[in-house]
């Protein structure tokens, strides 16, 4: 199967999509002034011959351009490959205000955990940007859990909320309330408790040839895995595995050595033969319709590479809210501040993936004991044992690891505005070692994604306890 | 004991800082204290653009000085600041503003920077079909790489500290030094207020009163297309302006009259989609376009709308204002950095130093400035 190429908008490399979050980059294009959503018809456009010029910071500063500016007004006018019109009208016809008791953003198992332990007496909405309908357990669930089982309590649970359950995209929070694109209108909540429960998502690492089209997160590649035979993944977690029980080949490939295993995973590893590669480069080539890893001396053939570095919290939408979060230099992960239970700041609660879990049954725990306490012990027990970030509260070892993204000292840093990691290098040498110093001298951050990959990478290899702002909306409006 | 403490490390200080590392001093003569981050406020908050067309007398003949020396500051910097012609041009949409352009044409000429009345509809984008005016010497820059390129000059030269001033200290008419919040005092002989919209609050720990007031505004940015809206566009009917940057972003804000005070920096989503709506009504061919986000920032207002600069006889010897710049900061920084760090260092008083000081207030000499975009 091959993934919809589209060219990028300075240096015109092939992309696609890596993840289908609304809001990711590629996830959306604009052809002929209409949008499309690439992960709806995951439809191949039209390669063009383009002249490609890297257009890179280091010569967007050079002395020639600093003498003659307009050389660059010449370029956004006609050679960076943006669109020319967007036509389409927007659906939005209304703006809904909604007070409510209880607000719960996400809509996978955790979010799920705390609908149904709020009190029916209590007004609740709960809005997720995933339809509901046909929910998906991923593999593998932990053993004590029946499937079929879990799925049915999850169903019950959405049948019980039937008109509780909205569709909607977070566009964050605002003067009048928190603002969700839903279909044709546009919801304003004030909420008296919120329950942040969007969960996590994957940062894709860096080494030569990482924006090759085929280099997908684990998320996407759930959505996709029957269409595939050949599989590499590349990860440090539990997450690395997942993609890989119902291939041939079953391989990790890591770097910098710090592996976070739950328990139950590795025995998993053991039992299903998965083989861990250590590598010190990584380098990835597209050759027709395969995809070509040399890590160090091995070549390996795939039709993709599914990458799970550690699972990230979405801190622009904690953040933007309004929680403060803190890097954790063992984990190398951006973690919003919470108690055992899930207590975030005076009325907002956060569960499941937003804590770094990624185990659904473990997360489903996690939304329950953010309103019940009577389930922290069961919770507890379950982090122990079935996710390795249980390490997170208990370890008391503040060793600090190399960052788990770097697979290579070449590649792209931002898909949206083209970055290189050796652009970032040059304000590193210039003593500028903040997230928001980069942001301001390279334009990380500004693109489409708006930094919801790139911040969270670059923080990661400098250690940066802070990303950049995360301005609302969070998601693209059309009005 | 140092001989300058610089309050706030937005464009202003930054520019200041810069100016006296230029004559000769260093890491133990100046300490920079900035209480957030680097152009944390209107620094970093503003729309980037520069204009010699102002109301007043005053303040054109500041901008011809401070817009030419901008321009040969960029060319010294270290980033590309991506300083460009555009134009400023503003949609008449009535006999009012027409009038009062044919007025301010007039007085413009007279500075050698007299526009143009012209059709909209040479801007086939625009939807509007009446008559514009297009100043064609105004254009547009990088805030980021100014700021961004004073910071790189000076922080290994400098003391800078991050910590937020509790109050100014003063003692026998003289200026001492300042107390920070970590409760650190730090002693200088000349203390420097460059901190925008707070400037108030650092000068009224010793009970002076100065009137910069804070108003919030708001800003927003659009996914991008191909650059084809080079000049800054103002429409005073509308209440909207709005630029395209080189990245492609449509970049504006609209009208929200609010009282001056001190704010969350958080947007309404209503005064975002009245932007937007504004925007396609004026704009052809973007009916899809999307906000990509959004962020607000104080204009430092003061009564006249005119910043304040240099020092008041009835103040503590050593005691300095630059700020107060009413929503027209970042294009002076360069020139005011510069006259300013004459002024402290070298003594020299720019005629500029009288026209824009703290003492006008008090002896309500007030210039006339009516043209805040």
């Amino acid at each position: 199967m091959n993934l919809p190429v589209v060219l990028s908008k300075r240096h015109k490399r092939d992309r696609s999509i890596k993840d289908c979050e609304p809001g990711l980059p590629y996830t959306e294009v604009i052809i002929e002034g209409k949008r499309v959503d690439l992960c709806e018809n995951i439809i191949g456009n039209k390669k063009r011959n383009m002249v490609r010029i890297s257009f890179s910071n280091d010569l967007l500063h050079s002395k020639i351009l600093r003498i003659y500016p307009n050389i660059v007004k010449i370029y956004s006018k006609y050679l960076i490959n943006l669109p020319t019109t967007i036509s389409e009208e927007s659906k939005i016809e209304n703006i809904e205000n909604i007070s409510v008791d209880n607000l719960i953003i996400g809509g996978d198992t955790s979010a799920l955990g705390i609908l149904s332990e709020l009190s029916k007496n209590e007004k609740t909405v709960m809005v997720s940007s995933k339809v509901l309908n046909n929910i998906e357990i991923e593999k593998a669930l932990i053993p004590q859990i029946q499937k079929e089982k879990f799925l049915k309590t999850l169903k019950d649970i959405i049948n019980e909320n039937e008109g509780k359950i909205l569709k909607g995209v977070l566009l964050g929070k605002f003067d009048e309330g928190i603002g969700f694109l839903a279909g044709n209108k546009i919801l304003l909540i004030r909420p008296k408790r919120t329950f942040l429960a969007t969960g996590g998502r994957y940062i894709p690492p860096i080494f030569k040839g990482n924006d090759t089209p085929g280099i997908i997160s684990k998320n996407l590649y759930m959505k996709l895995s029957e269409k595939f035979n050949h599989v590499i993944a590349i990860g440090n977690s539990d997450d690395a595995v997942k993609p890989l029980f119902n291939v041939k080949g079953k391989r990790i490939l890591i770097t910098n050595g710090v592996l976070f295993f739950s328990k139950y995973y590795k025995e998993l590893i053991d039992e299903n033969g998965i083989e861990i590669i250590k590598i010190k480069n990584l380098e990835v080539k597209r050759k027709k319709d395969k995809i070509i890893t040399i890590a160090d001396w091995y070549h390996f053939y795939s039709d993709v590479i599914v990458y799970a570095v550690i699972k990230q919290p979405k801190i622009d939408h904690a953040s933007n809210l309004g929680i403060y979060y803190t890097f954790n230099t063992y984990f190398h992960i951006y973690m919003p501040y919470h108690t055992i239970e899930g207590k975030s700041e005076e009325d907002i609660y956060i569960a499941g993936g937003m804590r770094g879990i990624s185990d659904e049954y473990t997360s489903f725990l996690s939304g329950k004991a953010a309103v019940n306490i009577r389930y922290i012990d069961e919770l507890i027990s379950n982090m122990k044992d079935y996710t390795y970030i249980f390490e997170f509260y208990y370890n008391s070892d503040r060793r600090e690891n190399p960052s788990p993204y770097l697979y290579g000292e070449d590649g792209y840093v931002c898909e949206c505005e083209d970055i290189k990691l050796n652009e970032i290098k040059s304000q590193l040498k210039r003593g500028f070692n903040k997230v928001e110093e980069i942001k301001r001298t390279t334009g990380l951050g500004t693109g489409e994604c708006q930094g919801k990959f790139c911040t969270y990478m670059i923080g990661s290899l400098i250690r940066d306890n802070e990303l950049i702002t995360f301005r609302s909306p969070l998601y693209r409006l059309v009005v | 004991m140092t001989e300058y403490i610089i309050v706030g490390a937005g464009s202003h200080g930054l520019s200041l800082a810069y100016h006296l590392v230029k004559k000769g001093f260093g890491k133990n003569d100046i300490v920079l204290i900035e209480a957030k981050r680097i152009g944390y406020g209107s620094s970093s908050r503003n729309a980037s653009r520069y204009r010699y067309h102002f109301y007043s007398k005053e303040n054109i003949e500041f901008a011809l000085n401070a817009i030419e020396y901008l321009k040969r500051q960029v060319k010294e910097l270290n980033y590309n600041s991506l300083l460009i012609r555009t134009g400023y041009l503003w949609i008449l949409e009535n006999e009012t503003d027409y009038n009062v352009f044919k007025k301010l044409d007039s007085l413009w000429r007279t500075y050698n920077i007299g526009g143009k009345f012209l059709e909209c509809n040479n801007y086939d984008y625009l939807k509007f079909d009446g008559e514009c005016y297009l100043a064609p010497q105004n254009g547009a820059f990088h805030h980021d790489y100014i700021l961004y390129s004073y910071y790189y000059e000076i922080k290994d030269k400098i003391s800078i500290i991050f910590d937020e001033v509790k109050s100014l200290i003063a003692n026998n008419g003289k200026i001492k030094g300042v107390k920070l919040s970590s409760g650190k005092e730090v002693n200088g002989k000349n203390v420097i207020v460059t901190a925008g919209a707070w400037s108030s609050i650092v000068l009224s720990s010793i009970g002076i009163n100065i009137p910069i007031f804070p108003e919030k505004k708001e800003i927003y940015i659009t996914e991008p297309l191909k650059y084809f809206i080079e000049p800054l566009i103002i429409d005073s009917s509308k209440q909207i302006y709005f630029s395209q940057t080189l990245k492609g972003e449509i970049i504006g804000g609209i009208e929200d009259k609010r009282e001056y005070k001190f704010e969350k920096f958080s947007i309404s989503i209503y005064n975002t989609i009245k932007y937007l709506k504004t925007l396609k009504d004026l704009v052809k061919g973007i009916n899809g376009l999307g906000i990509m986000r959004g962020w607000s920032g104080y204009y430092e207002m003061t009564p006249d709308n005119s910043h304040v600069m240099g020092y008041s006889n009835s103040w503590p010897e050593g005691l300095y204002i630059d700020a107060g710049y009413s929503g027209h900061g970042m294009m002076f920084a360069p020139y005011s950095g510069k006259i300013m760090a004459d002024l402290v260092a070298d003594n020299y008083k720019n005629v500029f130093i009288d026209i824009f000081s703290p003492s006008r207030f008090e002896l309500h000499k007030l210039i006339n400035e009516t043209l805040v975009i």
